[in-house]
């Protein structure tokens, strides 16, 4: 995930405002982020994780390991399903935190784990995910193609990632996918983690049980 | 064979029915979508179809019951499994049970050519 990677290893060593790589992921070109990142210390070779690792904080320890593993994937899937280069927080967002309505879907996976995983944008956010990954046109975000699709992506990158569970003997079983409208999430040991996008900002939430 | 293949797609996206359809559909297939898997098992005894192409992951009946189904009220029919649980035992677990492939989502063109080949073959082998 060349550039994008660079990205948030210059964002994870506070290199990067989130003013700036708000600007910078929707420029065509990365140069800026190729000429800052000749002089990045250190050899982090899983940023993503990192930054997870950072937004868990001490209360969410036991879920960090896991957490972090399906944003690595989960990031390299917006990129590759999507096209959409961008970083994640290295803050957790409170769950209480004011916002307006977010549209969402989300997918549980039960098993030797218990995840939930699910994405949260606004109007326009939520529906240039949707047409991104479906490539059709969506009237609203209430448009069964524009939820299907985001479930779908969702259901892609969720049976990815049992199937990489399943590599460390570990069974997953997923579940239909949830859609709905909500203004904060409610999970247990949740963790609501900001995605900077080219296209702007959403939020992908994971727990240990369904908070839609 | 000098008719159209006529295949019967289960899963509860309507998007990834929107685009299987299209590809099939390119493939010179006669599709009917079911939503379900209760659905599917309807829509197999009463269409008739030449193949089945199956999700795992979907409401009120998933695609292992749906296969089992399948399997006990058309045992000839060529069922293959389209979906995002590919664990490896998913994977052995439904071609245990007699679907003759297992694509993992997302799919390529190039698998859904392979599985309708298959499909082919077999409704020519069984005449």
């Amino acid at each position: 995930m060349g550039r994008q990677y660079l990205a948030q290893r210059l964002f994870n060593e506070g290199r990067l405002s989130r003013d700036e790589l708000a600007g910078l992921l929707g420029q065509k070109s990365f140069q800026a982020v190729e000429a800052a990142a000749e002089g990045l210390s250190g050899d982090d070779g899983h940023p993503v994780l990192t930054a997870v690792r950072k937004a868990a904080g001490e209360d969410l320890q036991p879920e960090a390991e896991a957490y972090g593993d399906y944003m690595e994937l989960f990031m390299e899937s917006l990129m590759d399903f999507l096209g959409a280069p961008a970083v994640v927080d290295t803050v957790a967002v409170p769950a209480d935190e004011s916002c307006d309505v977010f549209y969402a879907v989300s997918q549980r996976m039960d098993g030797d784990l218990s995840i939930v995983s699910g994405i949260l944008a606004e109007r326009d956010e939520f529906m240039e995910l949707a047409v991104r990954y479906s490539q059709e046109k969506v009237a609203s975000p209430e448009d069964a193609l524009a939820i299907d699709s985001l479930e779908e992506f969702l259901n892609v990158v969720n049976g990815v990632f049992s199937i990489q569970e399943a590599e460390k003997d570990k069974e997953l079983d997923l579940e239909v996918p949830r859609s709905g409208k909500l203004m904060n999430p409610e999970g247990n040991r949740q963790l609501i983690l900001r995605i900077y996008a080219d296209f702007g900002v959403f939020y992908v939430v994971l727990s240990a049980d369904e908070f839609l | 064979m000098d008719r159209k293949l006529k295949l019967l797609i289960s899963d509860d996206s309507k998007l990834l029915r929107k685009k299987l359809r299209a590809e099939l559909e390119s493939l010179d297939c006669e599709v009917i979508e079911a939503e379900n898997g209760k659905e599917a098992i309807l829509k197999e005894m009463n269409e008739k179809p030449d193949g089945v192409i199956l999700d795992i992951v979907m409401p009120e009946v998933g695609g292992i019951e749906a296969l089992q189904v399948i399997r006990e009220v058309s045992p000839e029919v060529p069922v293959v499994m389209l979906s995002s649980a590919g664990t490896p035992q998913k994977l052995m677990q439904t071609l245990k049970m007699g679907a003759i492939d297992f694509i993992q989502k997302p799919y390529t063109s190039e698998q859904i050519k392979k599985a309708v080949e298959q499909i082919r073959k077999r409704v020519e082998k069984n005449g």
